[in-house]
């Protein structure tokens, strides 16, 4: 699955530790995320979609 | 800061480790010296160590639960190649000990292999995230 999460975090200026801090995960976490090598659960997706104030389907997008 | 590398669980495991090691002492002391003879507190000074035993099970559990969802994906990954190579090698051992006559070792042993395993397991789950 791809996800937009590393621009939408440009956008607002935040370092990955501040999304992190964010989220309630680890920095590590968000960089697996962003380099798309874990997908969220969907309690996850939903915490990043509320943050960023974007329906789900707009940060991520299925491969097919 | 990853699971199981915050300063709060070091201080928590390191005070449970240094319980087992005073109560370790003392019922060696008990045991080897002969002042506990009679059953059943005799079993039950030999266990007394394992009380801190399950304070370090009650440790790594909470820090486990207290990990994001990733963290502890890579660490149940790390458990189950641990578990498999685990029963792996001491198989692999215990043929050894039929056919080749490798000398009986303690069950010490088993928890040295499953550690050893847990490490590379992590090491392993954690590069396939990078």
């Amino acid at each position: 699955m791809k996800n937009r999460l590393r621009v939408l975090r440009a956008e607002r200026n935040w370092s990955q530790a501040e999304l992190a801090h964010e989220l309630g995960v680890s920095r590590q976490t968000v960089n697996a995320l962003e380099i798309q090598k874990y997908d969220p659960s969907l309690p996850l997706a939903y915490k990043i979609a509320r943050l960023f104030d974007r329906p789900v389907e707009e940060i991520f997008l299925h491969d097919d | 800061m990853g699971i199981f590398c915050s300063p709060r669980y070091a201080v928590a495991l390191g005070a449970w480790f240094a319980l087992y090691a005073v109560l370790l002492v003392v019922s060696l002391t008990l045991i080897d010296h002969n002042v506990v003879t009679a059953m059943p507190q005799r079993v039950l000074v030999g266990l007394a160590p394992m009380i801190a035993g399950f304070g370090i099970l009650g440790v790594i559990m909470r820090e486990y639960r207290a990990g994001d969802e990733l963290q502890q994906r890579i660490t149940a990954e790390a458990i189950m190649f641990a578990f498999g190579a685990t029963a792996v090698i001491t198989f692999s051992y215990g043929f050894l000990q039929r056919t080749a006559g490798a000398p009986d070792l303690s069950y010490f042993w088993v928890w040295a292999i499953l550690g050893t395993t847990w490490g590379i397991g992590t090491f392993i789950a954690r590069r396939r995230y990078k």
